[in-house]
């Protein structure tokens, strides 16, 4: 007959576990610990075996027989074969997985001082490549995750509890929030995902509540940035003098002008910045529910422009979970998120904050405080004369402008003050689902996804004037709303059986997703008042009204289904299948299919895998997998149409002879209805080992992704008399390999410890492309060098594209020997670069450019060691990549008094045989400002965290009521390791085709902080 | 599910849905203008300084070498097939092909407003035509929509054949266009007959076919549809804006209000913005007492020689409006501070000056509403003083340009009636380089006159090379047009 038992279960040292699964073996009857590790089941009978499983422990089996009351130990399970790991619309067991999946889990993410989950990803896993775009607050990153497979868009797709995000927008979650991520690298781990997962796709679980549990846990973090020491000096007052004296450029000070070293605009514009986290989560459940309810908020000030350059988030969040019947399960993953940012311009060589930094001599002053009007230099007093709106500063001083440098620069100081944009997005992500488990074997979900921002940004401009061509003349102001709205439906069942030693699981679904952006926007002048009160369009008059608005559809329907096979868990298979269609082809080329199969066999566990090696190596697992993803992230709906528009390139109108516009409609380009994604096709094949009682983990794999079909912007002749916006026209292979090895104590003395480390290398190459391509021109430098990034076949995708040189001209009888060859296009003199002529044909032009670099690396990698004694904890955390270039963009020869590094000074060349290292002073040669002489090694590593904790004893925490006492202090980004001596050598962009080019870029701040976290 | 897949795209409309209303018929003809008046004024891609620089007027200019390196290489015959300004010239030039084919292929010649639009739409095409075979030589002659399997074999065509389109589009459009006066007060930017008639001349004189020259200029005079202005200033003044001695020109406007902020650099903007980059370089300029004549980006500074041109043929009073120099600067209360600026010989052209009454607000530098003219009365006289020339007609060749000589503004002695044979040619080749100065015609005169070496050599230019332009990169290596000799 039936009855009840109970007991206690608990962990390894004593102490009881809650939430952990008991249920009675054949059914789906049991319970769940509570808070004190106890249970009670009841319909036992005597042939009763109850399993008990939790997570990180290993299951036990007990056999009830006539006992009513027992007690377990449960045994951490310190080989982490039972460790589960999240895949696409599903788990699975990580010993079972035939693709190439990394994990990181929260333990690593929590104490991290960053904002942005991506970010936090940089250097953790082999495969994965991070690139900030920028170091200030709340900048954004370039994923690439075996290597860069695309000339456009190459971000992988993230799913949150299975809610599929833009890969551009990973601002809005909260590192606390993350209980673990995935990242699918191998097609056949993505192909789930068809036509989306070409990229690569990482999975982001969020925590939930476990059950008989009730928690409340608290982490916080302080941190104080500041810009790195020894970034690049610019030139002195005196030595700016001297170089652009021997440069021969004017407008130029005379050295009686010069006194003292003048104005450091890198000091001036960069000051230590606050950060702070805070992060309170209440978590726990029921046997039949669970919650995690989390508050999270996030604050960054920049090092350059302080609160005007500031990331703001505050995030709410509500994951439950409700067991309403045997077979049902319903709950839902719920945040809210709000972020106020402001920033100011950079990554640009036109005139941004730090582009003018770099540019303005240093003996301008920043204001001119003490100085009497009619001292005022008489630049100056013209412009006042003039009546242009110079600015002031609080103490009603003129902020400095310099005589020299003029153009779309002026004075960052007075442009931070007259900063007023500001962005807000509310955002609301989530789901609600229902798992419905009819028949045992059988789970089905249906679930309905949400992703919806909605976005306004307010700026308006101040009068201001710092020349020219660098000034408001009239008090403008601008607003935008903007809202994207993603909703997803997905229904997918699963099926397990097993019979004999043959385990199936069977996955099949469907999903439709359609996505719409609105955007309203306006933009106005002529203020009444300069104040922030009066700078909405309202109080303008209706005159200088410019309104804007658009909508944008696409949809996407799948269907999809997996099957995955083990024999005893020794012989392991796979397969998926995905179909996708989408509006944003053509009708008749809307779908595409997308499979995959892979394969493992676990040869440790074969009965001939010799005990005296089994006692050794005691783990192996060789896979392979080979699999078709797309990548549709980079077309638009209706790219593929010729139709007539009213704005190609511009609205079409053209004044008539009384000035008054005549409308006008053309095509908007060629048309191509064979326009699809692009297909990336990828083989990997891995090697997992283990050692020493799991000790020393080592696994290795080896990629070849070939993205075919690429989506490439089209080169029709120009007799085609249009664009060709896009075509499929290319290939892009990556290959190279990744290595993860992680080694630990023997868990028997105090000093406990592990290290960890993870390499990829990266072959990066566009191996096929379109003859009508020949080459695709990318990104310019200034307004000389253009095409400096090229996309050509048989070399790195954007790779540097300039004039190769060999070493400096030292006297004249060099010069005169080569003048005998080269008749036109430069004329070089003494200390200036030896400039190849490629292409032999005695003319230095464009036609001599070739590859002069290349900022796709040659390996990156990441390691980490973690030391304990005791209470006391210690990180370090390290990341690098190595053998990148990078391209110092931000020198214009058309604006040659614009300041420079100090190294151009301190390096020039200077007479005979001094120097064969850098070039004699010149600022306006557009041949050697487009040479290799600009190109620079950008290895580095950087140590992204060295960490120092302490965690109070449970004995005292116990008395203080709380439980994981830790307080720590972190150096993050502290300390760099690099030869490149422009401003940061993690010199991103938000352009694909600008990666690798410095063009004043934001650097990334170093970090101090101090961080404490508890739960009670 | 298809129907899910079925989601429209804002603001397009399918091709078959256009050019069937007179309002559709209208707006594909006004693209096409739109589309030419981009050719010359793209940011930085002007077909106007393609055609000037390579001449002996004026230096590319600037703040040194590396500003604007096409210009510069067209400056000094270094150029290559890869220069941005002909590649985007030339593909901006078929882009006009292209929209006018779409006008002339697709709207039906159904009333007199569609047959009008239709025509202008020849004319259209002939004018890019006749840019493209005089820049480039042979060149391919497209008249529809190429499919992309034929890129490849499309190839360049006998210069013979582009002629007899052009002259077969002319013909055809001039039966159809009104005369200028026909025209309302708006529509006078839009071909007219004698435009049409005009351009006919000149595609005669540059095939040397004297007589049929001689014909259309001889239909252009005889109209009495136009004349001359008082004075070559006048002509370049905002009120010679499609005045009398305007045939046909480019409309552009200063009521935008463009500023930093919101000017269309990766588009088409509505102003001139090549007659800022074409102001005496502001960092060291201050005009002159009086002189409306601002500070702008410094290109396309004129050389010595062509002020030195107007010097010897005593012809101060054109002179004075189409260049001039630092010493008559500094004498009239305005001042230059460097002597080294690049390229700078000492002369600044004000043909297309940098003039404040021409621009607007809120920021002058952006909001030049100055027109290119590219067919005026003078011209025409001057071509017609030459086709009659070389058709044995040296009277009424002198009496010509005599006209053009005895206006009121230039008021110069005639030419004498002892001036004849070759004498009677060098006169009217100085006439057109000092009347039509900065205006885009003199280095293709050079050309076909036959004088582009000896005029040009010092600055670079190569005979058997530089008559042409290179053919873009794309369609040379792509597509396989013969590239052009040299290059």
């Amino acid at each position: 007959q039936d009855r009840n038992v109970t007991g206690n279960v608990r962990d390894e040292n004593g102490q009881p576990i809650p939430g952990v699964n008991v249920l009675i073996k054949g059914t789906s009857t049991g319970s769940v610990t509570d808070l004190d590790g106890r249970f009670n089941v009841s319909g036992i009978n005597e042939n009763s075996v109850l399993v008990f499983s939790f997570v990180g422990y290993l299951s036990q089996e007990v056999t009830v027989g006539t006992q009513s009351s027992f007690d377990v130990s449960m045994k951490p399970d310190i080989t982490q074969l039972g460790e589960v790991v999240v895949v696409g619309y599903g788990e699975q067991k990580k010993s079972l997985l035939t693709g190439a999946i990394s994990s990181v889990k929260a333990e690593e993410l929590q104490t991290v001082s960053v904002g942005r989950v991506d970010q936090a990803l940089q250097g953790r896993t082999a495969g994965v490549a991070i690139t900030p775009t920028s170091g200030s607050p709340g900048s954004g990153t370039k994923i690439r995750i075996r290597g860069t497979s695309s000339n456009q868009s190459a971000d992988p797709l993230f799913i949150i509890d299975g809610v599929r995000t833009g890969a551009s927008g990973m601002d809005f979650l909260s590192p606390n929030d993350i209980a673990s991520m995935e990242i699918l690298k191998d097609a056949a781990s993505a192909a789930i995902y068809g036509a989306e997962g070409a990229n690569g796709v990482v999975i982001i679980t969020t925590k939930k509540g476990r059950a008989n549990t009730s928690e409340i846990t608290y982490s916080g973090q302080f941190g104080i940035q500041s810009v790195r020491p020894n970034m690049m000096k610019l030139m002195n007052a005196q030595q700016y003098q001297q170089y652009m004296e021997k440069a021969g450029v004017t407008p130029r000070p005379t050295a009686a002008d010069v006194a003292g070293k003048g104005t450091d605009w890198f000091d001036e514009i960069f000051d230590n910045a606050p950060q702070q986290s805070h992060s309170l989560n209440f978590s726990g459940g029921t046997d039949k529910s669970t919650y995690f309810i989390a508050g999270n908020l996030f604050q960054q000030e920049g090092i350059a422009g302080g609160d005007k350059s500031q990331f703001n988030r505050y995030t709410i969040r509500i994951n439950t979970s409700h067991k309403l019947k045997e077979w049902l399960t319903v709950g839902e993953n719920l945040s809210y998120i709000n972020i106020q940012r402001r920033g100011l311009s950079e990554d640009s060589e036109y005139g941004s904050l730090v582009g003018s930094a770099l540019a303005l001599d240093p003996t301008t002053p920043v204001t001119y405080a003490g100085v009497e009007p009619a001292n005022y230099p008489q630049h100056v007093k013209d412009a006042l004369t003039a009546g242009q709106p110079l600015v002031k500063d609080p103490n009603g001083n003129y902020f400095g402008i310099s005589p020299y440098v003029k153009g779309e620069f002026g004075n960052p100081i007075a442009r931070i003050q007259e900063a007023k944009g500001r962005t807000t997005q509310n955002k609301l992500l989530g789901n609600v689902y229902a798992e419905i488990r009819p028949i045992k074997g059988l789970k089905y979900t249906t679930r309905l996804n949400l992703d919806a921002a909605f976005q306004r940004n307010h700026n308006w401009n101040p009068r201001q004037w710092y020349s020219s061509e660098s000034n408001v003349s009239l008090a403008n102001g601008s607003d935008n709303w903007e809202e994207w709205y993603t909703w997803q439906w997905e229904n997918f069942a699963e099926y397990n059986k097993s019979f004999a030693d043959h385990n199936f699981t069977l996955l099949a679904g469907g999903s439709l997703q359609k996505y719409s952006y609105n955007t309203l926007s306006g933009s106005y002048a002529d203020l009444f008042r300069e104040e922030d009160k009066w700078s909405y369009a309202r109080y303008v008059p209706d005159a200088t009204d410019r309104i804007s608005s658009d909508l944008s559809t696409q949809t996407l329907a799948s269907v999809f289904g997996r099957l995955n096979y083990d024999y005893k868990g020794k012989y392991l298979f796979a397969a998926t299948i995905r179909r996708d269609g989408s509006s944003k082809l053509a009708s008749g080329h809307q779908w595409g299919t997308f499979p995959s199969v892979s394969a493992g066999w676990v040869v440790s566990s074969e009965e001939f895998f010799p005990e005296n090696v089994g006692n050794t190596v005691s783990f192996m697992k060789i896979r392979a997998s080979w699999g078709q993803n797309g990548s549709l992230s980079n077309l638009n709906p209706g790219q593929w149409q010729s139709a007539i528009s009213t704005n190609v390139g511009g609205v079409i109108r053209y004044p008539d002879a009384l000035g008054t516009y005549q409308s006008g409609a053309a095509p908007t380009q060629l048309e191509n209805p064979y326009l699809t994604w692009e297909t990336s096709e990828q083989l990997d094949l891995g090697l997992e080992l283990r050692f020493i009682d799991d000790r020393l983990g080592f696994t290795v794999d080896y990629f070849n992704k070939i993205t075919r079909d690429l989506i490439t912007p089209g080169a029709p002749p120009g007799f085609a008399g249009n664009s060709l916006p896009f075509f499929n026209g290319g290939e892009i292979t990556n290959k190279g390999f990744e290595f993860e090895a992680s080694y630990r104590d023997n868990g028997q003395s105090a000093l406990k410890y592990s290290i960890s480390a993870n390499l990829t290398t990266l072959s990066n190459e566009v191996t096929y492309l379109d003859r009508s391509v020949k080459q695709l021109s990318g990104t310019n430098v200034g307004t000389s060098w253009g095409s400096a990034t090229l996309f050509k076949e048989g070399f790195p995708v954007w790779f540097f594209n300039g004039y190769a040189t060999e070493g400096i001209f030292q006297n004249q009888t060099q010069i005169d020997a080569y003048k005998e060859k080269i008749t036109g296009g430069y004329t070089p003199a003494l200390g200036y670069p030896i400039i190849k002529d490629i292409n032999n044909d005695g003319q230095i032009n464009e036609s001599d450019f070739t590859i002069i670099g290349s900022p796709q690396p040659d390996f990156y990698y990441g390691g980490r060691i973690t030391l304990g004694y005791k209470g006391f904890d210690l990180l370090v955390f390290v990341q690098g990549q190595h053998g990148n270039d990078i391209l110092m963009g931000f020198n214009r020869t058309d604006r040659p008094t614009a300041n420079k590094p100090a190294f151009f000074y301190e390096d020039q060349w200077n007479g005979e045989n001094s120097t064969n290292i850098w070039f004699t002073a010149n600022t306006s040669d557009s041949k050697i400002y487009s040479s290799d002489y600009m190109i620079f090694n950008g290895s580095y590593a950087r140590v992204r965290q060295l960490q120092l904790g302490y965690t109070l004893p449970g004995s005292i925490a116990e008395n203080l009521r709380v439980r994981n006492v830790r307080a720590y202090v972190s150096f993050d980004n502290y300390f760099t390791f690099t030869k490149y001596p422009g401003i940061d050598p993690e010199a991103g962009s938000n352009n694909n085709n600008s990666q690798g080019i410095d063009r004043g870029v934001y650097p990334i701040p170093r970090t101090f902080l101090a961080g404490l976290t508890f739960t009670f | 599910c298809d129907d899910f897949l079925d989601q429209t795209v804002q603001g397009q409309l399918l091709e078959n849905e256009f050019y069937l209303s007179d309002q559709d018929a209208l707006q594909a003809v006004n693209a096409t203008y739109d589309i030419l008046g981009a050719e010359y004024n793209t940011a930085w891609n002007s077909l106007y300084l393609l055609k000037t620089l390579p001449s002996d007027e004026s230096n590319a200019g600037g703040a040194n070498n590396g500003d604007q390196p096409g210009y510069q290489t067209l400056d000094d015959f270094t150029l290559g097939s890869l220069n941005d300004k002909v590649v985007a010239i030339w593909a901006n030039l078929y882009a006009t092909v292209y929209r006018a084919n779409k006008v002339i292929n697709n709207v039906k010649p159904e009333n007199d407003l569609r047959k009008r639009v239709i025509a202008e739409a020849k004319v259209l095409r002939a004018f890019a035509y006749f840019e493209l075979v005089s820049l480039w030589g042979e060149v391919p002659l497209v008249l529809e929509e190429v499919d992309a399997s034929k890129y490849a074999s499309t190839g360049r065509v006998e210069k013979q054949a582009i002629y007899t389109q052009i002259e077969t589009d002319l013909t055809e459009a001039i039966a159809i266009l009104p005369m200028k006066s026909q025209y309302s007060a708006g529509d006078k930017f839009r071909w007219s007959k004698g435009a049409a008639q005009a351009l006919l001349g000149k595609a005669h004189l540059y095939q040397e076919e004297w007589a049929n020259a001689v014909t259309q200029f001889n239909y252009v005079i005889s109209s009495n549809e136009y004349a001359l202005e008082d004075s070559v200033q006048h002509v370049f003044a905002k009120s010679g804006e499609f005045g009398i001695e305007s045939l046909f020109e480019l409309s552009f406007v200063n009521t935008e209000k463009y500023d930093w902020g919101n000017f269309p650099w990766s588009a088409k903007p509505e102003s001139n913005i090549h007659i800022q980059l074409m102001g005496p370089r502001s960092d060291y300029y201050k005009p002159m007492n009086g002189d409306s004549l601002t500070g702008g980006w410094g290109m396309n500074v004129a050389k010595k020689k062509i002020y030195d041109a107007f010097v010897a043929s005593g012809d101060e009073n054109r002179r004075k409006v189409t260049v001039f120099s630092v010493a008559e600067l500094k004498a009239n209360g305005g001042d230059w501070t460097t002597d080294n600026s690049w390229d700078f010989e000492g002369y600044w052209q004000r043909k297309y000056g940098s003039f404040s009454k021409q621009t607007g607000t809120p920021t002058p530098e952006l909001n030049y509403g100055t027109n290119f003219r590219l067919i005026r009365y003078a011209d025409v006289l001057l071509m017609a003083a030459e086709a009659n020339y070389r058709n044995g007609d040296e009277g009424t060749a002198r009496t010509l340009i005599n006209t053009v000589r005895q206006r009121k503004g230039t008021s110069l002695p005639p030419i004498d009636n002892s001036v004849t044979g070759n004498a009677l040619f060098q006169a009217l080749v100085t006439e057109r380089q000092l009347e039509l100065a900065f205006e885009g015609f003199r280095f293709l005169d050079l050309v076909r006159w036959g004088l582009a070496e000896q005029e040009l050599g010092s600055l670079g230019f190569q005979k058997g090379k530089h008559e042409v332009m290179p053919i873009p990169y794309v369609d040379a290596t792509s597509y396989g047009l013969p590239q052009n000799d040299g290059y």
